[in-house]
């Protein structure tokens, strides 16, 4: 039984050392040349362009939902609900937009890069690429990295804008709340900044995702099931350790509000 | 430049505590060709994978032009492994390129050729390997044979000095074997690359061997030419070249 612990915590230690070896690599190879344009446009689109449908319809029905709800328990608390434009743009731009973007960005994009490198892995591709002398951190990681920092990026300022968007068209159709109303409201309690900090949020949360699955890409053992393991487990971590990250980043954000 | 010596001094492999090699000494001269036989999952894979930088082992030295490869910096040890090419059990075939892709793949990423080099290379590859007639398809639309050729075809793209070929007949027809083996002959003689190979197939051994290696129950055992092998006698040896597993027809009638 201790040996059985012992060796676990033996066993994790040493997945902690390795994960921040794979970090170390990616990041001193994505400060030195040579960079690979192509398969980064190429991620780029995959990250960006191909998850922005479903990250910004889900991510705008949340924040439908959100103001909806806040209008409803405020009318029957405050018997008004003027706060709620001030209220839920500050929920959305501090936490909505980032985290749940952030969320369904992994279960996307994080699931589709373990996979790959996974079984590139099981089928010797990851060795014949060593053999090649072609460094798979430079080839698989940095183009991935590169592109989920500055789609996560991207991705959080626009999955904001489209959710305050919604936010007023809800406002206003459905709650009563004139536009200019609305923005007024908004600004009493928002600012330039929280826009700049949940973009700040976006890009670390996305430098998470493929570092994560590409750990466990590259962890993969054996067969069908090592790959489905692989993916579960990347998917898994990558959304505890964004919502880790985002606790820590809002604590640290708060002593600028 | 590399000429394409061998040396592994004092190798042992572990893994997970287990010995999967004993402490062995291999020299393996410049242009030689080198098989090793014997029983499945007895580490034959594992040694390539040592002498090609994919796996280090737990001590000793892999000596390549006398640079110990595990020693080496990563970049120094990235040069030495383009100037060896290796053929995996299963192909290892990047499957989202094409046939000409895979050979052109390492053309790209590695040299600084132009593309229309490039291109003239991959033809003559996809000439001499016969798969001329399918560039664009992809390897899993074509058959095991063509993508032993492919594999081939990849690993000698960079013109290596060092060729690996882990079970080149593997799955394969008698026919389609004896052509990968002439195959492999014709383009050892052209490069003149040292050539280690993985092989159970006895009749391709011995048309492939210099030299033979017998690696059996943790131990390498350097049996000599193929005749010499033919003749060894040692008794575990002797029972794999003649296909015997040690049991009688007495032992299976009881």
């Amino acid at each position: 039984m201790v040996s059985t612990v012992g060796t676990q915590i033996i066993y994790r230690i040493k997945m902690v050392q390795d994960f921040f070896y794979l970090l170390g690599q990616t990041l001193w190879r994505t400060f030195s040349a040579p960079y690979r344009p192509r398969e980064i446009i190429k991620q780029m689109e995959f990250v960006v362009w191909q998850s922005l449908p479903v990250v910004l319809f889900s991510v705008s029905s949340a924040a439908v939902v959100t103001i909806i709800e806040s209008s409803f328990h405020m009318r029957l608390i405050i018997q008004n609900d003027s706060l709620v434009p001030g209220f839920a743009a500050m929920l959305i731009l501090r936490e909505l937009g980032a985290v749940v973007s952030a969320l369904l960005v992994t279960s996307r994009v994080g699931a589709g890069f373990a996979a790959e490198i996974a079984t590139m892995k099981i089928t010797e591709q990851i060795d014949a690429l060593k053999m090649l002398g072609i460094d798979p951190v430079r080839f698989l990681v940095v183009p991935k990295f590169i592109a989920c920092t500055v789609g996560g990026f991207l991705i959080s300022i626009l999955a904001n804008m489209a959710c305050l968007y919604c936010a007023i068209l809800v406002g206003k159709l459905k709650l009563g709340h004139s536009f200019e109303g609305f923005i007024s409201s908004m600004g009493n309690f928002i600012q330039f900044r929280d826009l700049i900090f949940a973009a700040i949020k976006g890009f670390c949360f996305g430098a998470v995702i493929p570092l994560v699955s590409c750990f466990y890409g590259f962890r993969c053992r054996s067969g069908a099931e090592g790959v489905g393991l692989a993916t579960t487990n990347a998917v898994v971590t990558s959304s505890v350790v964004i919502i880790i990250m985002d606790f820590s980043l809002s604590w640290f954000f708060s002593r600028y509000y | 430049m590399i000429l394409g010596k061998v040396e592994l001094q004092n190798v042992k492999v572990s893994f997970n505590g287990e010995t999967l090699l004993k402490e062995f000494n291999l020299k393996i001269r410049p242009q030689e060709r080198v098989i090793l036989i014997g029983p499945s999952g007895q580490g034959k894979t594992t040694i390539l994978k040592v002498i090609g930088g994919l796996f280090k082992p737990t001590s000793g030295q892999v000596l390549i032009d006398d640079q110990d490869l595990y020693q080496l910096r990563e970049k120094d040890r990235q040069l030495i492994s383009r100037k060896m090419g290796m053929l995996f059990q299963k192909n290892a075939l990047f499957d989202s390129l094409t046939v000409a892709d895979n050979i052109a793949f390492p053309l790209r990423e590695t040299t600084s050729f132009s593309e229309e080099e490039i291109q003239n290379k991959v033809n003559s590859f996809l000439t001499a390997v016969g798969l001329d007639h399918v560039p664009h398809l992809h390897p899993d639309k074509i058959s095991g044979g063509m993508q032993k050729r492919l594999g081939i075809a990849r690993a000698l793209a960079l013109d290596p000095k060092i060729i690996l070929y882990d079970d080149p007949t593997a799955g394969l027809d008698p026919v389609t074997s004896r052509k990968i083996i002439d195959l492999l002959l014709s383009f050892q003689n052209k490069i003149s690359s040292t050539l280690i190979a993985v092989t159970n197939d006895m009749a391709r051994a011995y048309q492939l061997a210099q030299r033979i290696l017998f690696v059996n129950e943790t131990e390498v055992l350097e049996t000599g030419s193929p005749e010499q092998t033919r003749q060894h006698e040692n008794e575990k040896v002797h029972q794999f070249v003649r296909g015997k597993n040690g049991t009688t027809q007495k032992d299976l009638h009881s």
